[in-house]
């Protein structure tokens, strides 16, 4: 082996420690990395196969009264691939809704049906059950499920427990993307069970089409096709409520396996960039007798960048090896929250080759930038002790009457930290570094709890939202005479599009009666929100859309409720989820000439208690469904699961790294001052004198370091929030102060832990062999 | 023939209140073969002149012909490989690499300048210490170390050994043992060695002693009768 090498190697095992907390800091940005987009690739992988395999509908119209000759129209028009009619419809299992669709006796050829356990239903009298519900309600096959129809029981014996891919996510409606299977749940019944026995027919086509049509001819053509049926609504897949939440869960775990990494390796670079630096400082003169030997300056930099290298390798196979385990776990949480059959942890290598090549540039560059000091570093100075740096004064010296208080120990800490401002200073970055990943991490928390917090219980101030079959406006219906019902306010919500120039957004469309309370819509200004001739957007749909206050958007209804027509934006208002376009009464009968208004939802808000409120309310003739605002809490908290869970990866990920950092800046400093404490030691001062100086020292660097952390934690969450918001919720920043005690904390205990390491360290001084090679 | 042709070189440290003129028009020559001795107290510019004839360090303005090429003229890269070629150096403190045992130090110095490995343990074998040759620095005495260092040094062949108070560092004894060996690969090898000292007595050993205070060349006497080091006291 060549001696080079071999002097390579014997400085990394004199520098253990330094190398180690290197290559972990590189492990932890390699290893988020790695995982994250290991558990993306795969997920989108399975996922994209289950949706490929078991034919998720490209296109589905929903109608009234849509029979065979309707599906066989629609299967005739050139570019569709297959095209089903089925019926689907909510009935009341026990406590629970079930969603019931029509299957025939042979398997579908859409939205076909993965069986977990069991066979196709034979007979009429069979059914399959979403295998996720069968789980929580303890069903199994050859069990018997009660469905309520037509306020009669029907008995369905269960031959398979399934899942589907349009029920990856168990979407309840847009408003319950995420229902809890306790409550809700899918089961297929007979399609000749609804005809011949209930006699109800088809109320949607599932629609697949060939890959290379023209989605928007098709659909106009099936549209065309039906016009003689009263067609509802229609949904392209990625309309879905399933896949949209696919797709934004997808898109959050690619921002996640972006950002942070990125953030990591920021940081990663800065702190090898310091450690270097430093380890440069304190092999000046074995790079002055390296040089005076003939080692020329691009032969000695690569010394140091192999050691980066080694950093690499060393960090980034720890970083590929621990993804293995995380990743393992991330996606059996993830098989335990979505639906997709055989969800099981691949290594990609690929994945590992990228990571190893970004850790690479970092440790290169990063290294690079921290030596190249070395270039000019002349062998006959290096070979000299340095020239002791330019006594000062520091600021604190003028102020003579506190100075001269000060007690010796005091006075040398201080001028200790401030004649040293480089090394003083990679410490304050250090900390702060720790401080800020901490606090960024917990206020990450912090955040979607705020959203929650204030949501629930600042903006929402109903208690349970009951949609009902539609009825004219000024009727009365039954379930508002019951006790327990406070205060009510009757309102419409349809699908609409809102479209501003090319951009084209769904969202519901919320016409309240005057007076309406049950949401604390307020806009920027904190004052109530204007409908007056006009409508009111959500921030968001506002900032989305790229519209502000006075500018006309066009809204356009789906079943022809009323005709496309252009309205103005009278006012935005502040909120963090629940997003609906919003409107009066007034305005929307004078604006659509719409004289027998019909309203599909009631708020109620209640002083009695709400599950029970909400069972008789269920009872109700008219009714179709009830939610609590603490069902849609909980479903918020459901759909933030994913979320909710990735960050409480990155908080262990964030304050690992903070504590690689602050033990890896406090080694170095350690290990740079050990000839100062020698020198300490030799005028007698005690290794408790040197230590109470050092706590000194070390509380200064943490009142600087401290405000700094909170300042950049502060400026990383609000560089991230775009990227964490979307159609179900934005992110607010809002960081608790408890989260800047705890990082505070954080930052306190590790360096008392540091400082400890460093009590060993100067009771092991040997004070003769470290006078005689000081910079060996 | 002369080794080094010095002509009036000058070295400046620093600028304004600070500056320091550690050379202050220095012109010698040096004969190929010789063991010469540059002889001063503190501060008189010997470890800076001998810095700048290592290429480890540039003059201020000034000349200096090695071997009839001009190396005031080379750029850093052209210095390093000046060094590799032709230069050994031995400081007094040694400076050995600590992470590398006796022989590792000395074969380090064989790679660097690309002559073959068999070099190295023949450099030990001269300065006697090929059985610690398995030893880190850390394990050996100071004499020994500095024995280890002349042995890197010559290693390699160069045509120059500089030396910087080879002895400063060491008791009497060690101190003339490192002589002797610098003596004799003076005289065997036919190196030649430039050696600074401030004491009067190790002087005796040269063949041209060059006295130097304050940056200047005080005179440059040939010793018609250098001792052995064995014949010197200090």
């Amino acid at each position: 082996m060549k001696i080079q090498n071999k002097f390579l190697l014997r400085k990394i095992k004199n520098q253990l420690p330094q190398l180690i907390s290197a290559a972990l800091i590189i492990a932890i940005g390699v290893g988020f990395f790695v995982t994250l987009k290991t558990v993306l690739y795969q997920y989108q992988k399975m996922s994209e196969i289950y949706y490929e395999e078991y034919s998720l509908a490209d296109y589905t119209i929903y109608g009234v009264e849509i029979d065979v000759n309707d599906v066989e129209k629609v299967r005739q028009i050139d570019g569709i691939k297959a095209a089903e009619g089925r019926v689907m419809a909510d009935y009341v299992s026990g406590d629970t809704t079930l969603r019931t669709f029509s299957v025939p006796i042979k398997e579908p050829l859409i939205n076909k049906t993965y069986f977990y356990e069991g066979n196709h239903i034979k007979k009429d009298s069979e059914c399959l059950l979403l295998k996720k519900y069968a789980d929580v309600n303890e069903l199994k096959i050859g069990d018997n499920i009660e469905l309520k129809i037509q306020n009669e029981i029907h008995n369905f014996t269960i031959t398979g427990l399934v899942a589907t891919p349009e029920f990856v996510y168990l979407a309840q409606s847009e408003s319950v993307p995420m229902a809890d299977p306790l409550a809700f749940g899918v089961v297929y019944i007979s399609e000749n069970y609804f005809k011949d026995r209930l006699n109800i027919g088809y109320n949607q086509i599932n629609v697949m089409l060939h890959r290379e049509v023209d989605s928007a001819e098709v659909t106009k053509q099936i549209k065309e096709s039906l016009k003689p049926k009263k067609v509802l609504y229609d949904l392209f897949k990625d309309q879905q409520i399933s896949y949209k939440m696919y797709i934004e869960d997808h898109n959050q775990i690619n921002s996640f396996a972006y950002i942070f990494p990125f953030i990591f390796f920021i940081i990663a670079a800065m702190i090898i960039y310091v450690l270097q630096k430093r380890n440069i400082v304190r092999e000046r003169k074995q790079i002055g007798i390296l040089k005076a030997m003939g080692l020329s300056n691009i032969k000695i930099v690569g010394i140091y960048t192999k050691y980066a290298i080694v950093v690499a390798v060393l960090g980034s196979l720890a970083g590929c090896l621990f993804s293995i385990v995380l990743g393992d776990y991330i996606l059996d949480i993830f098989g335990e929250m979505f639906d997709i059959p055989e969800l099981i942890f691949t290594v990609y290598l690929g994945l590992w080759v990228i990571g190893f090549i970004i850790a690479l540039v970092v440790c290169v560059v990063s290294n690079f930038v921290g030596i190249k000091k070395v270039l000019k570093i002349k062998p006959a100075e290096a070979m000299n002790a340095e020239k002791p740096k330019k006594g000062k004064k520091i600021l604190l010296e003028n102020i003579k009457p506190l100075w001269n208080r000060l007690s010796f120990n005091t006075r040398y800490s201080l001028k200790t930290s401030l004649r040293n401002k480089g090394r003083f200073f990679a410490v304050v970055f250090g900390m702060a570094v720790s401080v800020a990943l901490a606090v960024f991490a917990l206020g990450f928390n912090d955040s979607f709890n705020y959203l929650i917090n204030t949501h629930y219980n600042d903006f929402v101030k109903y208690d349970l939202m009951v949609n009902i079959k539609a009825v004219p406006l000024e009727r009365e219906i039954e379930i508002i005479r019951l006790p327990g019902v406070q205060t009510y306010f009757k309102s419409t919500i349809l699908p609409v599009k809102i479209e501003k120039e090319n951009q084209k957004l769904d969202y519901p469309l919320l016409i309240m009666e005057d007076g309406f309370d049950m949401l604390n819509l307020k806009n920027e200004a904190g004052e109530k929100i204007n409908l007056k001739d006009g409508i009111a957007l959500p921030s968001y749909v506002a900032n989305k859309l790229g519209v502000n206050k006075g500018d006309k958007v066009k809204l356009s209804s789906f079943g022809s409720y009323f005709d496309d027509i252009e309205v103005e934006v009278r006012d935005t208002t502040l909120q963090a989820s629940s997003f609906y376009i919003y409107a009066n009464y007034d305005f929307i009968e004078k604006e659509f000439e719409i004289n027998n208004m019909l309203y599909n939802t009631i708020f109620i808000k209640t002083d009695k208690d709400v599950k029970e409120l909400s069972q008789r309310i269920n009872d109700g003739e008219e009714v179709i469904s009830t939610t609590s605002k603490e069902q849609d809490k909980n479903t918020m908290l459901k759909i933030l699961e994913t979320m909710s869970f990735m960050i409480q990866i990155l908080i262990i990920f964030a304050i690992m790294l903070g504590i690689i950092v602050l033990y890896a800046v406090g080694i170095i400093n350690l290990t740079a001052r050990s000839y100062e404490f020698i020198v300490l030691k030799v005028m007698g001062y005690g290794t408790i004198d040197i230590m109470i100086a050092y706590v000194k020292e070390i509380f200064f660097q943490i009142v600087i370091a401290v405000p700094f952390g909170f300042l950049l934690g502060n400026l990383i969450l609000q560089g991230i929030k775009g990227e964490f918001s979307n159609d179900s919720f934005v992110l607010i920043p809002h960081i608790y102060n408890k989260s800047y005690l705890l990082a505070t904390l954080l930052l306190v205990i590790i360096s008392s832990i540091v400082l400890l390491l460093s009590i060993k360290t100067i009771n092991r001084l040997d004070i003769v062999e470290g006078l005689k090679t000081r910079e060996d | 023939m002369n080794l080094y042709e010095i002509n009036n070189i000058t070295k400046i440290y620093g600028d304004g209140e600070t500056k320091v003129n550690a050379l202050n028009g220095v012109s010698l020559n040096i004969e190929e073969g010789k063991f010469v001795v540059v002889l001063g107290a503190s501060g008189s510019g010997k470890s800076t002149l001998l810095n700048i004839l290592g290429g480890m360090d540039n003059a201020t303005s000034g000349e200096i012909i090695f071997n009839g090429k001009n190396i005031t003229e080379l750029d850093q890269r052209k210095l390093t490989r000046f060094r590799k070629e032709n230069i050994g150096f031995v400081f007094q403190s040694y400076n050995l690499l600590p992470n590398l045992t006796a022989l590792e130090n000395v074969e380090f110095s064989t790679e660097i300048s690309k002559l073959p490995k068999q070099g190295a343990d023949n450099a030990l074998a001269i300065v006697g210490l090929s059985q610690r040759k398995n030893h880190y620095p850390a394990e050996l005495s100071g004499g020994e170390q500095q024995r280890i260092s002349i042995a890197r040094a010559i290693a390699k062949k160069p045509k120059v050994l500089l030396c910087d108070e080879p002895t400063g560092a060491l008791d009497y004894k060690t101190g003339i043992m490192v002589l002797n060996v610098l003596r004799d690969i003076n005289k065997k090898q036919e190196t030649t060695v430039v050696l600074i000292t401030h004491s009067q007595d190790i002087a005796k050993i040269a063949d041209v002693v060059i006295k130097m205070r304050s940056g200047q060349i005080l005179e440059a006497v040939t010793n018609p009768t250098p001792l052995m080091p064995d014949e010197v006291e200090w």
